[in-house]
């Protein structure tokens, strides 16, 4: 159906659009850097030259080493090499997710328990995996865990530093063997304040899109140098990810992640504050999204009893672009409210939930005008 | 007619009628030719079959379809027509066995011949031989097996001479329109495109009604519907695709009825919608997908109910059917693997937890009148969108 409102964006978690100076960055890149990076040509020496000083900056902004830091296509993709990496090995161990990671984790379990793999899933009442339950579901054959830092359903930020300390202690009364921890980022970087040497993980993935960056560019932060790409390719990003690099959408990336970061602090404040003004105006709904320790670029709240399939589309016809939790449906189970039940949530607030995300482009106005439709028309139809 | 080819098409129940059979004859071949239109075409009928000589412009994916997706073809083959000289006869066969499957060389065949003509002065036996000595000529490998030949190749003499080779199947029935008009209540469900289908075999023209209730089912739900239609179309030679506006009567019946029995007043509720329309269109009947005991709607106390509240005769083709027969018929035709997309048609906030199984006819009678629902079920029949799709299967504009 068409929409005949002003169309107003809430749907940043999902993607973001593109900001005009990355995309500037994209076109004049892609016309004047044509060489392969890994040609031997002066071509090809320009771009890999320019492809190193992005890696740079990249890596100064990330404060990590330049040889840690892999350009991806995508945090889907980073992930996968981490996950993928474990294929190689020998001996079939043990690996720890959260059950409320991202499909581009979650999955793996299939493949990897197909494997022979045994695969634990950790839940997180209220939003939050708790160091007690890793202590639990640690064991000597546990090769990987991979918990995410920002949740993309309801926003809570894991307490990554906490998490990997138990790893790490386990480790040390186990005997020292060291187990990879790795974080899915993607709705961190670029949003809230975080250090990857502090957090203390041995990767962690990113993806451009998300910080209104290009879609098809990602990162991939290793400091373990065991780690081994199951595709085989060229040797660029040091053999962790062959193929030619996408140089246009690694620099589109670059000027977004520093415009990101200049404007930080204040993005968040202008964040927090649509968020402290949707949460007050919509306080009389169930709000999923934690209170403390929560992403303020996402609000995840509950229509019930309006299915939120139900609730997207009405929204949508007023002019509303905004993530439903689940689908319309008696049997299956779609993406986000198993996340939820893994939180411990009712299933009714599960089916009709409800992600509000922004970004620094989202005006208060815009909220007020979201918080007036959303009020009227649960009174409407509810 | 020249740079044209030869099909021939086989009836199967239409040759049994008595005084009637023209009609049906006639209906066949206009059913045929509208699906071929633009394309030059001679029909000429004998009895038991009816010869159509195509234009070559014509794509053969188009003959194909269009033979493969009529009601009252029981077989169609590509054929070739000479002179009732043996000798002719021979030639013909030799360029017909140029082409698959005969072109392989390899296998078993028979052969088979049918006179009509009874002064032609060989018998079927001896044509037979003569055929298959063609074959055996040209193919020493092939060997002859009359139980389970890979191949037939056949030849009928009739005004002239016609020679085929393995005739493929068509859905057979009674060509579409010939036993009148209906409508047809879609779901996006497997089970109304099969009966979409088992109603056209009987020679029944339908129209589809869709029940859409934005936003509580989604545009998704909607396309699925007009891909099902578009699936269905050519084999009810092109049909229309009524969507009613149903959100208003649904809310209504969800405030003004027992929880238990709002799937039932829903029910009621499409009946009489489809009545109303199917007065509109002419027609006669209303098809439905429904299946004896399947859900809580289509026990017999609740068929019974919502029969009541039909004023045309209903027409269940599935109701004796096992839910197997029925998915396997919908892969058939070509409709299941849309059909399981899943768009939900309707939104879980309409569905009781605890539906009314066996409904008492005469309180549910009674609950319904006092619902009040006629105006609105007015307005919606008033603002249903028509969409309507050719015999090709388009949508058109």
């Amino acid at each position: 159906m068409a929409c005949m409102y002003e169309l107003r964006y809430f749907d940043n978690a999902a993607t973001t659009v593109m900001s005009e100076s990355s995309l500037r960055t994209y076109q004049e890149v892609a016309s004047a850097y044509i060489g392969n990076p890994s040609a031997l040509h002066q071509k090809g020496l320009e771009a890999k030259a320019y492809l190193q000083q992005n890696r740079a900056r990249v890596a100064s902004l990330l404060q990590i080493g330049e040889g840690q830091l892999i350009f991806t296509s995508g945090a889907t993709e980073a992930n996968a090499i981490v996950l993928e990496s474990l294929i190689w090995r020998q001996q079939k161990g043990h690996v720890i997710l959260s059950a409320i990671e991202h499909p581009s984790v979650s999955e793996f379990a299939r493949l990897l328990k197909h494997l022979g793999w045994s695969v634990s899933f950790l839940n997180a009442p209220g939003g939050f995996i708790r160091c007690e339950d890793l202590q639990k579901a640690l064991t000597k054959q546990t090769r990987l865990v991979s918990l995410m830092l920002v949740n993309n359903v309801v926003g809570s930020i894991q307490d990554i530093r906490s998490l990997v300390r138990t790893v790490r202690e386990f480790e040390k009364q186990a005997g020292g063997r060291h187990i990879h921890f790795h974080t899915d980022a993607t709705q961190a970087l670029g949003k809230i304040r975080f250090s990857l040497s502090e957090l203390g993980v041995d990767s962690a993935a990113f993806s451009a899109h998300k910080f209104h960056g290009p879609r098809g560019v990602g990162m991939l932060y290793n400091a373990n140098p065991a780690l081994e790409n199951l595709s085989r390719a060229g040797d660029q990003e040091g053999g962790l990810r062959g193929g030619t690099e996408n140089l246009a959408g690694i620099a589109a990336m670059t000027t977004a992640l520093e415009e990101a970061y200049a404007s930080l602090d204040r993005n968040l404040g202008q964040v927090g504050e649509i968020n402290a003004y949707l949460r007050e105006r919509l306080g009389s709904f169930t709000i999923l999204s934690p209170s403390q320790s929560c992403s303020p670029y996402i609000l995840n709240l509950s229509v019930k009893p309006l299915p939120s399939e139900v609730f997207t589309r009405m929204l949508y016809d007023r002019g509303f672009c905004v993530s439903s939790g689940s689908a319309c449906s008696n049997n299956a189970k779609q993406k986000g409210e198993g996340v939820l039940t893994a939180m411990h949530y009712h299933s009714e607030l599960a089916k009709s939930s409800l992600r509000l995300s922004f970004s620094n482009d989202t005006t208060l106005s815009d909220a007020e005008a979201l918080a007036d439709a959303i009020i009227s028309l649960y009174q409407e139809h509810a | 007619m020249n740079d044209s080819t030869l099909y021939l098409v086989k009836l199967g129940e239409i040759s049994l009628k008595g005084l009637n059979r023209d009609f049906f004859e006639k209906r066949l071949k206009n059913n045929i030719k509208h699906k071929l239109k633009g394309y030059r075409t001679q029909v000429s009928k004998q009895k038991g079959r009816i010869f159509f000589e195509i234009s070559n412009d014509c794509p053969k994916e188009i003959i194909e379809r269009t033979f493969s997706t009529t009601f009252g073809v029981v077989g169609y083959s590509r054929c070739l027509r000479c002179e009732k000289d043996m000798e002719q006869i021979k030639e013909t066969a030799r360029l017909l066995i140029e082409d698959a499957p005969f072109s392989s060389g390899k296998g078993s065949f028979k052969s088979i011949s049918k006179r009509a003509d009874k002064q032609f002065p060989f018998t079927s036996y001896d044509i037979d031989c003569e055929l298959g000595g063609v074959v055996l000529d040209t193919y020493p490998e092939m060997h002859v097996d009359v139980k389970n030949p890979d191949m037939i190749i056949t030849c009928e003499i009739r005004d002239k001479a016609y020679l085929y080779i393995s005739a493929k199947p068509g859905p057979g029935g009674l060509p579409v329109s010939t036993a009148g008009k209906g409508m047809l209540l879609l779901s996006g469900g497997i089970d109304s495109p099969v009966a979409a289908y088992r109603m056209a075999q009987r020679g029944l023209k339908m129209e589809c009604i869709y029940f859409h209730a934005y936003p509580y089912t989604s545009e998704l739900a909607l396309e699925k519907v007009k891909t099902l239609t578009s699936l269905l179309a050519p084999y009810l030679q092109g049909t229309r695709l009524h969507v009613v506006p149903f959100t208003e009567a649904q809310l209504w019946i969800k405030q003004h009825s027992p929880e238990d029995e709002t799937t039932l007043m829903f029910r009621a509720c499409m009946m009489k919608v489809a009545n109303k329309l199917s007065l509109q269109q002419e027609g006669l009947c209303i098809v439905t997908g429904e299946a004896m005991s399947q859900v809580a709607s289509q026990t017999l106390e609740s068929l019974s109910f919502t029969d009541s509240m039909s004023d045309q005769v209903v027409m269940r083709p599935l109701v004796g059917m096992d839910k197997q027969e029925i998915m396997d018929l919908a892969k058939k035709i070509g409709t299941y693997e849309t059909s399981i997309l899943p768009y939900e048609d309707c939104c879980v906030i309409f569905s009781p937890r605890h539906p009314l199984v066996r409904p008492d006819k005469k309180t549910v009678t009674e609950h319904y009148h006092a619902m009040g629902i006629e105006a609105l079920l007015d307005e919606a029949v008033t603002n249903t969108e028509v969409f309507d799709f050719g015999p090709d299967g388009q949508q058109r504009f």
